[in-house]
């Protein structure tokens, strides 16, 4: 899916996405549960040199990734620094009263998210979505006619968006010669739907006949790819282990901020 | 003697593929039966081209003998006799709609598996159905780069994977250019030696003389013709011509027009125009003069830019260089709106209303008051036969009154410059003998005209002038007038 931006494949590309799933509800759990905002500081920094090492994606990307993730993450926390109670007081005007103890909470969940944010960016970044399907259906058993019509209408998307931009520059050109009424605001918009959508239900139909004559059934079938668990599994949560132990240690005896629980 | 009669359908059976007797079939939201009688056996071995009008119900005829009606597409369909074959594969016309998965050997692997082959087996047999169609593409490689022709021979491909003794193919090449469409049928022709086959195509060129019968169909759902290509050609031709059905013979009596000599005046100029994909130069013009009342056609072979370059004359993508049109600057798409008008591939995504009417009438109510907008939009409708489909919304009509009524949009006002991206793709005779009548009009009447076209029928017949994409340049072609 990322091909077009994507440098190499690194062993997390061939870690099991079952894996990969698991791994990240552990470590939703693991970092709701940690309230020492030193550990996760650094955590942050490890796991941004993960995504960095590990995606295979080349850095100019990451980079204005790694910007939006940081600035919506400062944004959601804005409302609990800004109006937060605490003692030590930083700064007020008005209403707004940034205290010590709010501005590191408000740090504290940013890099909650942060971290989850930088995570799944690297799921995403080495999820081949074929192999998400496969291990879907042949670990957890997931009907081969949902899995199949998923990929397949993930297929169809780049159609949809190039038929978007068709349309719209077809609109250009006409929208001119014409009462602007008849294409503005909900007008034009239902159009826009209306066609995009018969396109692809028309696509979808043809597709499902196509599937059908090549003998797709709900029946029995084999799977070409095999997806197992392999060596590349253990390396991956391992990491993931060892970056967590780094990072409390340094938290522990290397704390940034004074104080060692947000709560 | 309902034994003997059993025993000689037995013997009959064993050497026919395909057995259709006393056929009825209704579509349910129809109130008509399409078909209220067709008889039509095939032998095994045989070769058989099916072709008809749009709305005939060949597509419809080839899915009966296939069995996709009424097993996946449940359509109730009645027959005094209805022996299929067992074991058949599909080629369907869209290269769009019909891979399932994002790679080369997902998709071949996708029908492995549906046949339940062991995984260790799949990789040989992916890697010779590829070398036996002559595909030499890299397994992993995402069916999204392949182009056109090439994702109709992965199809081809994919359908041999299925071990079938009969194959249906549906409008194979209608989305393919020519060398595409000539190149897939010879993969065709090298591998269907032992199967049964049966056609569905309007592009005949190429297989007509290859196949055993040619069988053709009215409007009515009938067939009124069923006979070796030959005896068609030499005694049939009036019949197919009638139906507006393409032949080898087609162009013979394609219309034929005068052309003046005279160039009108300088209408665009380009200069120095230089067009790039994602920071790949495609396309650079030093200077390219236009004139008016010109028919230009425009040359090269898929992915050359000709789609970019009409496009960047209408300002739709960024370029560099500059553009004149009537000794002015064009700094927006807007300065020339109205003059201007170009018709895109996809019918479908440049209408903006939802119904027939509307189209040309949107275009007409600017410019005159209601009753004469109306009669101007009525004249229109007529002058493109889509008066009966008037009330339809667009998308419900057939592709050869999609792309009419397309066209027709232009004619709003009569355009100075019309920019045209393959009018006549997928069109059949008749519909392509009226496009170009059409054309010719304009031309006469004052319009320049700039056509893509991959038809060389029409490159050598109607352009006054040829221009030719090839490695990003822009060269003049000779024009051979072979009227």
């Amino acid at each position: 899916m990322f091909d077009s931006i994507k440098n190499k494949d690194t062993f997390v590309h061939n870690v099991n996405p079952v894996t990969k799933i698991i791994a990240a509800a552990a470590l939703f759990v693991i970092v709701v549960f940690t309230h020492n905002p030193n550990t996760l500081l650094y955590f942050v920094c490890i796991m941004a040199i993960l995504l960095f090492t590990l995606s295979g994606i080349q850095w100019r990307y990451l980079c204005i990734l790694l910007g939006v993730i940081l600035v919506s993450g400062l944004l959601s926390s804005t409302y609990m620094i800004l109006y937060g109670k605490g003692d030590t007081t930083l700064f007020k005007l008005g209403i707004i009263h940034v205290t010590e103890e709010s501005f590191i909470r408000g740090i504290h969940i940013t890099m909650r998210g942060v971290i989850l944010s930088l995570f799944g960016a690297l799921v995403i970044f080495t999820l081949k979505i074929t192999d998400v399907f496969y291990a879907l259906m042949i670990h957890f058993k997931i009907k081969s006619k949902y899995a199949y019509s998923f990929m397949a209408a993930i297929n169809m998307i780049p159609l949809i968006f190039s038929e978007y931009v068709q349309l719209r520059r077809a609109r250009k050109v006409r929208a001119p010669l014409i009462d602007k009424k008849r294409i503005s605001g909900f007008k034009g918009l239902r159009m826009t739907i209306v066609t995009l959508m018969s396109q692809s239900i028309r696509r979808a139909y043809r597709l499902g006949i196509a599937m059908e004559s090549k003998g797709f059934s709900d029946n029995q079938r084999t799977y070409y790819r095999q997806t197992t668990f392999s060596f590349n599994d253990i390396f991956f949560v391992i990491t993931i282990l060892i970056a967590l132990l780094i990072s409390s240690y340094l938290g522990i005896n290397y704390p940034i901020f004074n104080t060692s629980d947000a709560r | 003697m309902l034994v003997k009669n059993k025993a000689i359908r037995l013997m009959v059976f064993n050497m026919t593929d395909i057995n259709i007797e006393n056929l009825k079939l209704k579509f349910p939201e129809t109130e008509q039966l399409l078909f209220s009688n067709i008889n039509i056996s095939v032998k095994k071995g045989e070769k058989v081209l099916l072709v008809g009008p749009s709305g005939s119900g060949k597509s419809t005829l080839l899915n009966v003998m296939g069995g996709l009606i009424p097993k996946v597409i449940h359509t109730p369909v009645k027959a005094d006799y209805l022996d299929i074959p067992n074991a058949s594969s599909y080629v369907f016309q869209d290269p769009d709609a019909q891979f399932t998965m994002p790679t080369v050997e997902e998709e071949l692997a996708f029908i492995l598996e549906n046949q339940r082959i062991a995984p260790s087996l799949m990789n040989n047999m992916m890697t010779n159905a590829l070398k036996r169609i002559g595909l030499d593409v890299p397994l992993d490689l995402s069916i999204n780069q392949l182009s056109g022709g090439m994702k109709q021979k992965l199809s081809v491909a994919a359908a041999l994977l299925q071990e079938p003794d009969t194959l249906f193919l549906d409008e194979p090449t209608s989305m393919l250019d020519d060398d595409s469409a000539k190149n897939l049928w010879e993969t065709i022709l090298s591998i269907w030696s032992d199967l049964t086959v049966v056609i569905v195509e309007h592009r005949v060129e190429y297989i007509w003389d290859k196949v055993d019968r040619v069988i053709l169909m009215n409007d009515d759902g009938e067939i009124i013709l069923d006979k070796d290509p030959k005896f068609v050609l030499s005694h049939h031709v009036d019949l197919l011509n009638e139906y507006g059905v393409w032949h080898p013979m087609s162009w013979n009596q394609a219309p034929q027009f005068v052309q003046s000599n005279k160039d009108g005046a300088p209408l665009l100029e380009i200069r120095d125009m230089k067009i790039d994909r994602r920071g790949i130069d495609i396309l650079y013009i030093d200077h390219l003069h236009i004139r008016s009342r010109q028919w230009l056609t425009l040359e090269g072979p898929n992915g050359a830019g000709k789609s970019s370059f009409l496009s960047a004359l209408m300002k739709l993508i960024p370029h560099q260089g500059q553009i004149i049109y009537k000794n002015k600057l064009v700094k927006k798409t807007k300065d020339i709106i109205g003059d201007v008008y170009p018709v895109f591939q996809n019918p479908e995504l440049q209408f903006i209303t939802h119904r027939v009417y509307d189209e040309i009438y949107i275009n007409m109510e600017h410019r005159y008051d209601e009753n004469l907008a109306k009669q101007k939009t009525e004249d229109i409708l007529k002058m493109f036969s889509l008066e009966h489909s008037a009330h339809l919304n667009p998308l419900e009509l057939s592709t050869g009154q999609k792309r009419r009524l397309s066209v027709a949009t232009a004619l709003g006002g009569i355009p100075d410059l019309l920019l045209l991206d393959e009018p006549t793709f997928g069109l059949d005779q008749k519909n392509t003998f009226f496009m170009l009548e059409l054309f010719d009009e304009l031309v006469k009447a004052g319009t320049t005209i700039i056509m893509i076209t991959h038809d060389v029928n029409i490159q050598t017949r109607y352009p006054s002038r040829r221009l030719e994409i090839l490695d990003g340049m822009i060269l003049e072609k000779d024009t051979h007038n072979v009227r």
